[in-house]
């Protein structure tokens, strides 16, 4: 919710995560090269780099998949899902650097164009063993230059948020790329299993717990309520102070918070990166997203001045303890007073 | 908004949970077996 465009927002804890995952990675690569060569006399720095870039851009792939989901289940992951786009931009300078060490490695001593070199050298599409894997992690190191171009709220903003979520759903096609990459290339000629169990590993990791926060939405949106004008959607009691409750209405879910006395409710979508705004809680008088902080009036749905985010508003009331909602959502925006408790 | 969103992801994982391990197990059991030399005694052999 900027109201100007700057590259990166700093701030302390976008500080402290970028330090920690630069660090991170100086620390893994200068272990990975320090016990790579000792471990194999016969390996080259130019050897141990590619490996090292090469495991830690996996790494921190699987890292960045994993978080999506680990928020679904505990709100202990959302300090990770904050900065995420600083993982996936650090994930693809990571992996470029393996590319780029790999094409000088193997491809530039040659007479034609390196790049040409990685695209014609080998052509057996029909061979597993000997399938042209280096052009697999080419295509998805694209896909990641894409995703991390685009990682900035400016084209969030231009592209809107339904295409900017489409195209960064790419990642898992860029993620299946790079899996196949690695299963078709140094694990023909690695036989050693410690490779292939850890990518094993990572890739049982990364479907369980997206399949298991896929299956678990589900059932959120499963509770469908609908019918009347009004609809009891729950009792007071269920709504904890200054949180809220979240219930699928006619298709859309929507987030009731019970504030200071008060009843009132919004579209659960989060109009930055459509976030679980019904997730959030109200801090200073205002409705609060859980992952990027981006804020709402509980009763106008719309972003405090000068900000100017809107999302749709519901009528409420309260009836014998239960609340009782308009199945018919209002303009984004639109005030709509709160249900007195 | 979401809804779609979120079939798509869900349809996406649940397409790449057949494919993903099958193409890993493929590519493990597929690959060149290692060329061995039968005129050198085993006992000669470096094994990893």
């Amino acid at each position: 919710m900027s109201e100007k465009y700057v590259a990166v927002g700093w701030n302390r804890q976008k500080k402290i995560y970028d330090t920690v995952v630069l660090a991170g990675v100086a620390a893994y690569l200068a272990l990975f090269v320090g016990i790579g060569a000792a471990v194999d006399g016969n390996a080259t720095i130019e050897t141990l780099l590619i490996r090292g870039f090469g495991t830690c851009g996996l790494i921190l792939l699987h890292v960045v998949l994993l978080i999506g989901p680990l928020c679904r289940f505990s709100p202990l992951f959302l300090p990770l899902l904050y900065n995420r786009r600083h993982l996936g931009v650090t994930t693809f300078f990571i992996g470029a650097f393996h590319g780029v060490f790999s094409i000088i490695q193997f491809h530039a001593l040659g007479v034609i164009n390196p790049i040409v070199s990685v695209l014609v050298n080998n052509t057996r599409f029909g061979s597993v063993p000997d399938f042209p894997f280096q052009l697999l992690g080419l295509v998805a190191l694209i896909i990641l230059f894409l995703m991390a171009a685009t990682s900035h709220d400016f084209w969030l903003k231009n592209l809107s948020a339904p295409v900017w979520k489409t195209l960064h759903t790419l990642v898992y096609v860029a993620y299946a790329l790079l899996v196949a990459h690695v299963a078709l290339g140094v694990l023909q000629a690695e036989t050693s299993p410690v490779l292939a169990g850890f990518l094993g590993f990572g890739l049982a990791l990364v479907i369980v717990a997206h399949l298991a926060a896929a299956i678990r939405e589900r059932k959120t949106d499963a509770e469908t309520v609908g019918g009347g004008d009004f609809v009891d959607v729950c009792a007071i009691d269920e709504i904890p102070e200054k949180r809220a409750c979240v219930r699928t209405v006619n298709g859309e879910r929507v987030a009731i918070f019970r504030y200071d006395g008060k009843v009132s409710a919004i579209s659960n979508v989060c109009r930055h990166q459509a976030g679980p705004l019904g997730e959030g809680k109200v801090i200073d008088g205002c409705v609060t997203c859980p992952w990027h902080g981006f804020q709402y009036l509980p009763e106008t749905g719309a972003s405090p001045p000068p900000f100017t985010e809107k999302v749709a508003t519901y009528d409420v009331k309260i009836t014998d303890g239960r609340v009782l909602l308009r199945t018919v959502a209002n303009k984004p925006g639109t005030f709509t007073e709160a249900a007195k408790i | 908004m979401t809804r779609r969103i979120r079939k798509l992801h869900l349809l996406v994982w649940a397409l790449l949970a057949v494919l993903l391990p099958a193409l890993f197990f493929a590519a493990i059991g597929l690959r060149h077996a290692e060329p061995v030399n039968r005129s050198i005694p085993a006992r000669n052999l470096q094994t990893r």
